[in-house]
């Protein structure tokens, strides 16, 4: 599950080796700190997350090619839309994609949610945040990669609400 | 790229992970547009989730003996004196590391730990992290100079560095003193090769490949240049072979330790040394240069450029890059 997370937040395989190996020291390291208010895999997960987070902030010290360098965001979101069923292999790495345009707090906290399956009192353990926090930041982030994924470009004020 | 959050987003998510409140679930439940968009969350909840793929067997087992290594070497003590008792008695028990493989392991979903080495600290000679070196790669010219000194921390020159290297400071001396309880003097250049071991164990992974240039413990160097000339002069006579670590990963477990100061180094502009190559391959050896001990950590890439990084031992205070040009 470590390397999954690693993989998932960082968005790369070479990142998320590196985010693995510095989560496994970090553990083993302070291994003999745990003092057990928290549940070992929440403490994991924690020790994880912040693995990641360490790794893409270094990453952003590296110069290095991003999306928008590449293209266009209109090529971008053509480049992500699934076409038919077929496209299946491509939705795959597309997830991964569309995940690393999403800013790291929101990446975080989803990937927390739908690949770990941690609830949100969990997620704002581990991320040391508030649990309102939590529900806004999977919110959003799901809303952008809905949007990402469908090639819906739809401002906001745009949509219908149904709030009252 | 356009921010389309909806603010009924956050109630549909909300209500997707079972965190709605009643109130919600029924507002929900009863829009068949909110149970649309509910659809459409958790098709992207559902790909997210997807499997990662696992990692191969022998690229875990490298993680795992390379967190274990991390764990086996000491701490920093502070100061600028090693204290070995200190040092000892600050490595993490032997249960607790038996633990934290199991804790790794299970972490990484592998149902075994094969070819974990627990003691791999300590009997280890021969260090080897490379990928794909070419094999018919020219040896490094042994009478090549030293092109640049790079002092990376503190922010002072190299040559203060090096001097304060090279002379043991009134603190270790006071330090010497302060310890006669442990009935044995403080051995810097044997805590350098206590925590050279510890670092190997991180190198040498099932998929290792013999890269061992160095002796254990180089000649005493009077000068820098002498210690340019005996490592490319060792350096010469090998030729890094083909490996399987990805370079990040092997510099990420060499620099577990003295992680930030010399990761400050290998993630910075190093012109000599090419990290974007797959190919490296790393060796350790302990020197006492110019009557200071040193930690020397040599890395090559498939270029036959080489990088030696001293470093000053315990606190990693001093890390000198002393680059060595073909």
């Amino acid at each position: 599950m470590i390397h999954s997370i690693s993989r998932r937040i960082t968005g790369n395989d070479a990142d998320a080796l590196d985010a693995t190996q510095e989560a496994l020291v970090a553990i083993v390291k302070g291994l003999h700190r745990f003092d057990g208010r928290a549940r070992f895999s929440t403490w994991a997960y924690r020790v994880t997350t912040n693995a990641c987070l360490d790794e893409l902030r270094r990453r952003k010290r590296r110069p290095q090619p991003t999306i928008s360098d590449s293209r266009s965001d209109d090529s971008y979101v053509a480049a992500l839309a699934p076409r038919d069923p077929a496209e299946t292999v491509s939705a795959k790495i597309d997830v991964d994609t569309a995940l690393a345009s999403l800013p790291d707090e929101f990446r975080a906290a989803v990937v927390l949610r739908d690949l770990v399956g941690l609830d949100y009192a969990e997620i704002a353990e581990v991320l040391d945040i508030a649990p309102g926090t939590v529900r806004s930041r999977i919110a959003r982030g799901r809303s952008r990669l809905a949007d990402i994924i469908s090639g819906n470009q739809t401002p906001p004020r745009n949509r219908q609400s149904s709030q009252p | 790229m356009t921010d389309a959050f909806s603010p009924d987003d956050e109630l549909i998510s909300a209500y997707l992970d079972g965190e709605a409140s009643p109130a919600e679930v029924s507002r929900v439940e009863s829009s068949p547009d909110l149970m649309a968009r509910v659809e459409s969350l958790a098709r992207i909840a559902s790909l997210v989730a997807e499997d990662v793929e696992p990692l191969p067997a022998s690229v875990v087992d490298d993680l795992i003996s390379g967190a274990l290594a991390a764990g086996d070497v000491a701490e920093p003590v502070g100061g600028n004196v090693i204290d070995l008792a200190e040092v000892r008695r600050r490595r993490v028990p032997r249960p607790l590391l038996a633990a934290a493989a199991a804790v790794a392991a299970i972490a990484l979903a592998v149902p075994a730990l094969k070819a974990i080495n627990l003691d791999s600290g300590s009997s280890s000679n021969s260090a080897t992290a490379a990928l794909d070196a070419t094999t018919g790669a020219e040896s490094v010219d042994s009478s090549s100079e030293p092109e640049e000194l790079t002092q990376l921390a503190p922010a002072s020159t190299a040559a203060a560095a090096l001097e304060s290297a090279a002379a043991p400071s009134a603190d270790a001396a006071s330090a010497d003193s302060a310890t006669p309880a442990a009935g044995v003097a403080p051995d810097p250049l044997a805590a350098a090769s206590d925590y050279k071991s510890g670092i190997l164990g991180r190198l040498n992974g099932p998929d290792s490949v013999g890269f061992d240039p160095l002796p254990d413990q180089l000649s005493p160097a009077p000068d820098l240049a002498s210690l340019a000339s005996e490592i490319t002069l060792a350096l010469s006579s090998t030729v890094p072979p083909a490996g399987t670590m990805p370079a990040r990963a092997a510099t990420a477990a060499i620099t577990a330790t003295c992680d930030q100061a010399i990761s400050n180094y290998l993630d910075g502009p190093h012109p000599n040394l090419d990290m974007s190559s797959p190919v490296l391959a790393a060796d350790m050896a302990t020197v006492e240069l110019n009557g200071a001990p040193r930690l020397v950590l040599v890395i090559r890439d498939a270029a036959d450029h080489a990088v030696a990084l001293l470093v000053d031992l315990p606190d990693c205070s001093n890390v000198v890059a002393l680059e060595i040009t073909p």
